[in-house]
């Protein structure tokens, strides 16, 4: 009898293992270090529509397991680690560390699962399962911090309302943001980090027609549909909304934070965060800096370089080597860049039209000698 | 052009007597000009000053012309080498456009009067007949003459070389003996070009 019940009891603490594990157990993870590059080689546009139906394409066809929405809650301890127990987490809008969960909205102190992009904003594609069960999405966060955002669209408030996360004991803990108006706006240092989610389920839960893609991948269909910027940013226009997100992308750089979260979810899901690994994206898409700017930007750099570099004295070799130089980095320059570079332009014309009038009066020189050496044998030739 | 090349050593006597006497002392170079030459070649160099390493031969920009003169009777031919350096066309760039292109032509004058040349846009005077070089005391300085050379600092080039030339430090040293064996002449011009001037003479 002790045997069968022993046996009963491992066998039932077996089970209760496996389910505390079976988050993990049904997950099959990518390669637990990323090839980045490997990743991102589908992607060769370079900006506007055509690299946003690239990028959605990529992140939809690569989402190979869609989490649950305990699956983020499993895992937050290692998506968003923070020292402190199994339970610790780093909380998303003050990065403090806060070491319990909690189901219990009145629980000060301990954290909860925070959508980024609310449900009720979200033009009814998610509750808690796809886009709302997304481990690039769910954050966690403090219960009165989440409370205190609300279900605010992101925005950029005048004298708003501080809000902070609490302490155990209920007390203000650490500034998280600021909220007036129907808007919520985050510290500076967690702006690109909203921006960068954002743009991740803007792009990846659109439906693949709106945002110029060719699949919505793995046939989980039911979770597209159409998303606006202005659903969730507080705007006056989706252009607006647009310049806002561009603007935090660019105010509050990646930090090892998201980076750590971008490949600890990419091993569980299968998919990146392409505004994490390359923030650039968001400019060449919306913006207007095309991908590979830092090439253009080179040749751009190269050429006024080398126009700088044009001889203006010297032996003829050295003059027409420099003005060779220049017009070889001329060559890359095209359509609209040139007028990024119009004044050079114009001095390597006028470098040119210098060295043809410097040969002609050398000519005009030797020409001026050579009559007066003859006509010095007038003489002679009488 | 009168012959003198008989009577030559008699008259370059009497010359020097009669200008050891207070006249021009260099008649006699004068008259190694009105001798009758087979050829005469004329080198013309122009260097041009850019700031250019004074060690540096490698770097020296130049253009050197080359004139070949045939007498025969009145007529005169002209057989020309000239260097020029060509612009840069359009956007094209090449380096080899920091050597020269060379010109070869002819032009046969009659009594100093071009007749006929080569059309390749080479420039030769229509007329080269002048009074040209004229050896005075009065247009020289620092003179240094001797029976066979002829040196000095040219004080009135122009009168000289018998064309109006702007140029500064002219410098002229003559070789002869009973006729010239060569005259070389340098300057520079106002423009800083560096140039020297070659007549090499054979009867």
């Amino acid at each position: 009898m002790r045997r069968a019940v022993k046996s009963i009891v491992l066998a039932c603490g077996a089970l209760i293992l496996a389910v505390g594990v079976t988050s993990v157990s049904n997950i099959s993870p990518a390669t637990a270090v990323a090839d980045v590059g490997a990743y991102y080689a589908p992607i060769t546009a370079t900006g506007g529509n055509e690299l946003l139906g690239q990028v959605h394409d990529l992140i939809t066809t690569t989402h190979t397991y869609y989490t649950s929405y305990n699956n983020c809650r499993d895992n937050a301890h290692i998506t968003d680690y923070a020292p402190g127990g199994e339970k610790s987490i780093i909380e998303f809008y003050t990065h403090e560390t806060i070491v319990e969960y909690t189901t219990n909205g009145s629980d000060a102190g301990r954290w909860n699962r925070e959508h980024v992009w609310p449900k009720s904003l979200s033009n009814g594609l998610w509750g808690t399962d796809g886009g709302g069960a997304d481990m690039h999405h769910i954050r966690p966060t403090e219960v009165k911090m989440n409370s205190g955002r609300e279900g605010y669209r992101y925005g950029e408030v005048v004298n708003g309302q501080k809000i902070y996360s609490k302490t155990l004991s209920g007390a203000d803990s650490q500034l998280g943001g600021y909220a007036a108006a129907g808007a919520f706006e985050p510290l500076d240092n967690v702006k690109g980090d909203v921006a960068r989610i954002v743009m991740y389920v803007y792009t990846h839960y659109n439906t693949y027609q709106n945002v110029f893609g060719t699949t919505n991948g793995n046939g989980n269909s039911q979770y597209f549909g159409t998303l606006k910027f202005t659903h969730i940013m507080l705007a006056s226009s989706e252009q607006a909304a647009i310049e806002m997100i561009l603007r935090w992308n660019a105010l509050d750089p990646v930090d090892e934070i998201e980076e750590h979260r971008n490949e600890e979810v990419y091993k569980i899901q299968g998919n990146r965060n392409p505004f994490i690994d390359h923030p650039e994206y968001a400019d060449a898409i919306w913006g207007d800096e095309p991908v590979g700017g830092g090439q253009e930007d080179s040749h751009i750099e190269d050429f006024r370089a080398a126009v700088e570099g044009i001889v203006t004295e010297g032996s003829l070799a050295q003059r027409l080597a420099s003005l060779q130089r220049a017009l070889n980095a001329m060559l890359p320059i095209t359509g609209s860049e040139k007028d990024l570079v119009s004044q050079e332009i114009i001095a390597l014309y006028e470098a040119i039209h210098d060295y043809n009038a410097y040969v002609a009066s050398c000519n005009r020189d030797s020409e001026s000698a050579s009559k007066v050496a003859l006509e010095s044998l007038g003489g002679l030739f009488n | 052009m009168k012959k003198w090349f008989i009577m030559l050593p008699a008259v370059c006597a009497a010359l020097f007597a009669f200008a050891a006497c207070g006249g021009n002392t260099l008649d006699p170079l004068n008259a190694m000009l009105d001798l009758d030459y087979s050829q005469i070649v004329l080198t013309v160099k122009n260097t041009f000053a850019e700031d250019l390493p004074s060690t540096d031969f490698d770097e020296e920009m130049s253009l050197t012309s080359v004139y070949e003169i045939t007498y025969a009777g009145d007529a005169a031919n002209v057989h020309y080498v000239v260097e020029r350096f060509a612009k840069i066309d359009g956007m094209v760039v090449d380096e080899s456009l920091a050597v020269p292109e060379t010109y070869e032509g002819e032009a046969l004058f009659e009594k100093g009067v071009l007749v006929s040349k080569t059309d390749d846009g080479v420039s030769i005077p229509d007329n080269i007949s002048g009074i040209g070089f004229d050896f005075q005391d009065k247009y020289f300085k620092n003179v240094q003459l001797e029976d066979m050379y002829f040196i000095a600092d040219v004080s009135d080039p122009g009168a000289f070389m018998g064309s109006r030339i702007n140029c500064t430090d002219m410098k002229v040293k003559a070789i002869f003996l009973d006729s010239f064996y060569n005259i070389i002449i340098s300057y520079t011009s106002n423009e800083g070009t560096a140039v020297d001037i070659t007549y090499d003479f054979t009867l």
